[in-house]
């Protein structure tokens, strides 16, 4: 009798085009049966070449790109890159403005935290979230709009502060829209946190050790799942962060359910940022003194923020002209996937889409 | 920290205006010396095109501090070669593969160097200042066998 149990190690290509990939993402597996032995992410199919197009762009002129590479949490992008041309610049920004960016970095946060959930949610086949978030997300979108007339590329900040204060009847929407959250995001939970399916999906699936997550680079969310009390809002507060109170959820099961906890929690301590800055906005000017030409002094600049999926870093070099040297972008997700095969160690296929959604990847951002 | 890298490797750090300077061969060492007195997150690794040189500058961070370190290392455009720190931090390969992929800096003992973000069938480093801005070129898509899925 022949041995129909021969193992025989099946090649799959995932992606580039597959729901679950959330974008285009293609990862070449190795399949026996239903474990994948090996795992290889293969990424650029959304490569535009933001950085070379940067150095022929003026300064402000490349403010449009930034909103194009995390295309569901653009500002804290646009946040990033105008904080280091400041920096080089040497400008002080006014208070209302950094207000402003604080507010609009932390709803971006919320959104780009709700479309992670309802796309996650549809991986593990919960369908429910998806309308439930989005819910929330349109009004979120819908308070952009009002600010600065777009709802996905804001370039809404500006070197030396934002594009437009707060119109008429915006800080009543904004407080109506954070009185009802909270219940909503009470509402999600109970879809999910204690629902059996989903605990039998997702707690010790796609584990990565503290130490791995070290090696890897991992930041945001999937670091702080992993037992990394690291956010760089409290660990070298920018902008205005440090005037509020807020706490970082840190988890220690490592798996994707302690990445789905902190991200939770974000959304609640976000909305409590919010809260605190529209409370406190003080009055006065939304644009510092700024020249008509930019032209920052010859340097190198690294300038990072905390971005809904860690850490988001511009290395900025100005040869002294009005178009950056060069200008390198440091994206969370592109480290936060190259440690997608230490998660997956003999996975089964099912956990391998569970672990490739909570990781929140946005090619924008990776393949630049 | 400056002071205690140029004490440790003081053939091998030197501090010019404000930035680090490491001689490439002894990158490995005070990355390691690095990754052991604190400065556990490797951030990022970025190349950068210069008239006479090439440079490839490390940003790296603490995890539990605010402290950062950017270090800038020299190569000649001719050749540009350095060691891999990949056995310093995992995560250095992805960095690593970009640079090689845009400025086509070779990594030595990379575990795989190839490249990341444009088809493995492209010509040429797009992010070099020489590279040609309106040069069209055919793409292809082939499987492991090297047989032709696509083409564009």
């Amino acid at each position: 009798m022949s041995d129909i149990r021969k193992v025989v190690e099946i090649p799959i290509n995932m992606g580039p085009a597959h729901p679950a990939t959330h974008g285009v993402l293609r990862l070449k597996l190795k399949l026996d049966g239903e474990i994948v032995k090996e795992i290889t992410p293969v990424i650029g199919y959304l490569h535009r070449g933001i950085e070379k197009i940067a150095e022929t762009k003026t300064y402000p002129q490349f403010i449009p790109y930034t909103d194009r590479l995390d295309y569901v949490g653009s500002m804290i992008y646009n946040h990033g890159y105008v904080k280091g041309v400041e920096e080089l610049l040497g400008i002080e920004v006014p208070e209302r403005a950094e207000y402003l960016r604080v507010m609009m970095a932390e709803l971006s946060r919320i959104a780009s935290h709700l479309i992670w959930l309802s796309a996650w949610g549809l991986d593990l086949g919960a369908m429910a979230p998806f309308f439930y978030c989005f819910r929330e997300r349109e009004e979120i979108l819908n308070l952009f709009e009002m600010i600065c007339g777009a709802r996905i590329t804001f370039s809404y900040m500006r070197i030396g502060g934002v594009s437009k204060d707060m119109p008429e009847g915006f800080a009543e929407r904004l407080q109506r829209f954070l009185d009802i959250f909270p219940e909503k995001i009470d509402e999600y939970e109970a879809l999910l946190t204690e629902n059996e399916i989903f605990l039998a999906r997702t707690v010790g699936i796609g584990r990565l050790s503290r130490e791995e997550a070290i090696d890897y680079g991992v930041t945001g969310p999937v670091a702080r799942a992993s037992g990394l009390n690291y956010d760089i809002r409290k660990i070298e507060p920018y902008s205005v962060y440090d005037r509020f109170d807020f706490r970082i959820p840190v988890e220690n099961g490592c798996d994707v359910y302690s990445r789905y906890l902190v991200r939770m929690e974000e959304m609640r301590q976000s909305t409590r940022i919010v809260q605190q800055a529209l409370d406190g906005i003080p009055e006065g000017d939304i644009m510092a003194k700024v020249p008509k030409k930019i032209k920052p002094p010859a340097g190198v600049v690294y300038s990072r923020v905390e971005g809904s999926k860690g850490e988001v870093g511009y290395l900025i070099i100005s040869d002294g002209s009005d178009k950056p040297y060069r200008i390198k972008i440091r994206s969370p997700a592109y480290s936060n996937l190259s440690a997608l095969p230490a998660m997956c160690k003999d996975a089964k296929i099912a956990d391998l889409v569970a672990t490739v959604g909570s990781i929140d990847i946005c090619l924008g951002e990776m393949d630049r | 920290m400056i002071e205690k890298l140029t004490e440790k490797f003081p053939d091998a750090v030197t501090e010019e205006d404000g930035l680090i300077v490491v001689e490439p061969e002894r990158i490995v060492d005070v990355c390691s010396y690095l990754r052991n007195n604190g400065f556990d997150f490797l951030e990022a690794i970025s190349g950068v095109d210069y008239e006479d040189r090439m440079e490839v500058i490390y940003n790296i961070a603490s995890y539990t501090s605010s402290e950062r370190l950017m270090l800038t290392v020299r190569i000649p455009k001719e050749n540009p070669v350095l060691p891999s720190v990949t056995g310093v931090w995992k995560g250095a390969n992805w960095h690593e593969r970009e640079a090689y992929d845009m400025f086509g800096i070779k990594f030595r003992g990379h575990p795989k160097l190839s490249r990341i973000l444009l088809p493995d069938s492209w010509e040429g480093h797009p992010l070099l200042k020489s590279y040609p801005l309106n040069k069209e070129q055919e793409v292809k898509l082939e499987d492991e066998t090297g047989e032709l899925i696509c083409q564009i």
